[in-house]
């Protein structure tokens, strides 16, 4: 092996521990010092209001980030560790909105360009290498969930949550320091055929809607279970432990699986939210845990195996996998948000599996029960799709453009009125 | 007062605008993406359903071709201009909201009068072209149109109440007078001839 793909393997090593505690802590963090359900939504929602907008524009001017790929990748992925570590301090200097949007933010072109070096690797080291990071991270998941649950048993206060996100940064600083040895190689902007675009859109949505019940059910089951079933945060750490843990030893069974089968990884992932809401029982929550791993595991492996499919397009490839993944959390928390009840945000996360199994089985070749008619109808969504994003983007730009002429207008009238007050207060 | 304080006090009257302005903004936005929205969705169900054919028979009878889409759509859109006025008056101006209603109710007066004068020229016009009246009378039809709209002006504008009553008695007065004289030529001048 080559040393690049060595130094990307050791850095899933040491990210898969600072993710871990950084993400699974977050919402336990959140809740444990005071903050609501919907308040919880509403920090997300803004964050990855921004984040998807961030995505949409290191996308469009991906030229810049291509031009050193290493440069950009090793600031961004420091800063992203900076501020996560940094979440439990902001809370005292009451800046955590901003410094949990800020991580967030940083996550998009982090995660955009570390794609890309791997990519920039040889075919052949490419897959070893996601391999290998996927084992070795799983493995550092599974340690970085056995230290929250270790801390968060053994230490009392605050202060617990101050000294995990100090561990988890530092590790994650690491990682950081390891990307700098990274001989990373060019990548250029590759045009996409259409077939291909056909498919990226559909399987986009796929993602999408699929990844938006996912960022739900993560987002309010750990505050549910603290607020509403009373249960200890080492023990919604516990379950987060539990989730890693089958997530490692869900993809062996997975892996050999036909695509018809991962629909009942997609059907069982939609009941799991009805068995979280109706169990009142925390403890009887870690088999759900499991359940909801093992379902959503299969899923990803679906939407992962899909995305291998153009995987010809590289660079679109990693900006479209930041963008879907940011837009997918947007999509979720404005969803939850707008239902506002915390047994509807379990539905509406029920109902967009659902969602995301029908498009699977109408427009996703692979998956549909009638291939012939599904490439029909991938072709119709793909209009569907295009033509919305078309409208949508026109109208974005009409009211920006709106906006602008607007404030300049009322500048002028600002200006006026400021002029003729003057004279009036001087006639007084 | 000097001028440096005259700027203070006109800047906090800036400073207390601001907000508002920048509220109205983004309101003036938001309608403005909904308006788009519903033209975008109503125009393509009215596409859809076809529904300019259930208009043709009465295009047919009016002689005219007006897009009852584009009417109804400048409907909404008038419904939606209102709301949003509306809106940012009783959000960031509430002390508008009676010089709103004045206006809009001038505005509603001002419309219906060009609405009407519209509708007695169209209609006159279509009678004098059926009946197919000789010159002079399309003249002397003009003429009483005219002076029928000039009343209709005249209830619009600002003038003093005396005067408005005094211009509509006289014109009103001078519009009966022509039209019995012309009646009384038109159905009995063979006996004033003889």
């Amino acid at each position: 092996m080559k040393t690049d793909g060595r130094v990307f393997v050791l850095e899933a090593l040491m990210a898969g521990f600072y993710v871990n505690i950084t993400r699974s802590i977050a919402p336990i963090f959140l809740a444990s010092v005071g903050f609501t359900i919907q308040e919880i939504v509403k920090i997300n929602l803004y964050a990855y209001l921004l984040a998807t907008l961030i995505a949409y524009v290191s996308f469009r001017f991906r030229h810049i980030l291509l031009k050193d790929i290493k440069k950009f990748l090793v600031i961004f992925h420091s800063l992203e560790r900076i501020f996560w570590g940094l979440i439990p301090i902001s809370y005292f200097l009451n800046i955590l909105p901003i410094c949990y949007t800020l991580a967030v933010l940083m996550t998009v072109p982090t995660s955009s360009l570390i794609s890309l070096a791997i990519y920039s690797l040889e075919t052949s080291e490419i897959k070893r290498t996601l391999y290998l990071r996927s084992s070795l991270g799983s493995f550092s998941n599974l340690i970085g969930s056995i230290t929250s649950i270790l801390v968060l048993v053994s230490i009392s206060g605050v202060e617990k949550y101050i000294f995990l996100y100090a561990i988890a940064a530092s590790v994650g600083i690491i990682s950081s320091v390891l990307l700098t040895m990274a001989d990373i190689g060019a990548i250029r902007i590759t045009p996409i055929d259409e077939e291909i675009r056909i498919r990226s859109v559909n399987v986009f949505l796929f993602l999408v809607v699929l990844s938006s019940a996912t960022a739900i059910v993560g987002a309010i089951w750990t505050p549910h279970l603290i607020w509403n079933l009373h249960a200890k945060d080492y023990f919604a750490a516990l379950l987060s432990m539990t989730q890693t843990a089958t997530t490692i030893v869900a993809p062996i069974f997975w892996a050999k699986r036909s695509y018809g089968s991962y629909r009942i990884a997609i059907l069982t992932a939609s009941i799991t939210p009805f068995l979280i809401i109706l169990t009142k029982q925390p403890e009887l929550h870690v088999p759900i845990a499991i359940l909801y791993a093992f379902s959503t595991n299969g899923s990803s492996i679906l939407a992962s195996f899909l995305f291998a499919e153009l995987s010809k397009a590289r660079d679109v490839l990693a900006f479209f996998l930041a963008f879907a993944y940011a837009f997918s959390q947007l999509l979720g928390m404005a969803l939850a948000l707008m239902v506002g009840d915390i047994f509807k945000m379990f539905i509406i996360a029920s109902a967009l599996f659902l969602i995301a199994l029908t498009i699977s089985l109408l427009a996703i070749p692979e998956v549909a029960v009638d291939v012939e008619k599904a490439k029909v109808y991938s072709r119709i969504v793909y209009n569907v799709t295009i033509s919305g994003y078309t409208f949508s983007t026109t109208v974005a730009k009409e009211t920006a453009l709106l906006a602008l002429r607007l404030s300049v207008l009322f500048s002028v009238f600002l200006l006026l009125t400021f002029l003729y007050r003057v004279a009036y207060y001087l006639s007084l | 007062m000097n001028i440096e304080e005259a700027v203070i006090r006109a800047l906090r009257d800036i400073e207390f605008l601001i907000p508002k302005l920048i509220l109205s903004i983004i309101l003036v936005c938001i309608f403005f993406v909904i308006a788009i929205i519903l033209n975008r969705v109503l125009s393509k169900i009215f596409e859809i359903v076809k529904i300019e054919e259930l208009f043709k028979p009465f295009k047919k009878y009016v002689g005219m071709s007006i897009s009852f889409t584009s009417l109804i759509l400048g409907i909404v859109n008038v419904a939606i201009a209102l709301t949003a006025l509306y809106s940012i008056s009783s959000v960031a101006f509430p002390e508008w909201v009676d010089t709103i209603n004045a206006v809009l109710d001038y505005f509603g007066r001002v419309v219906s009068v060009v609405f009407l004068i519209a509708v007695v020229f169209v209609t006159v016009s279509r009678i004098a072209e059926k009946i197919a009246v000789e010159e002079k009378m399309k003249s002397f039809m003009t003429l009483i149109m005219l002076f029928i709209v000039i009343v209709l002006l005249i209830d619009v504008t600002n003038l003093s109440h005396e005067i408005k009553s005094a211009l509509a008695w006289g014109l009103s007065i001078g519009v009966g007078i022509s039209m019995g004289v012309f009646s009384a030529w038109f159905f009995f001048r063979d006996i004033i001839r003889r």
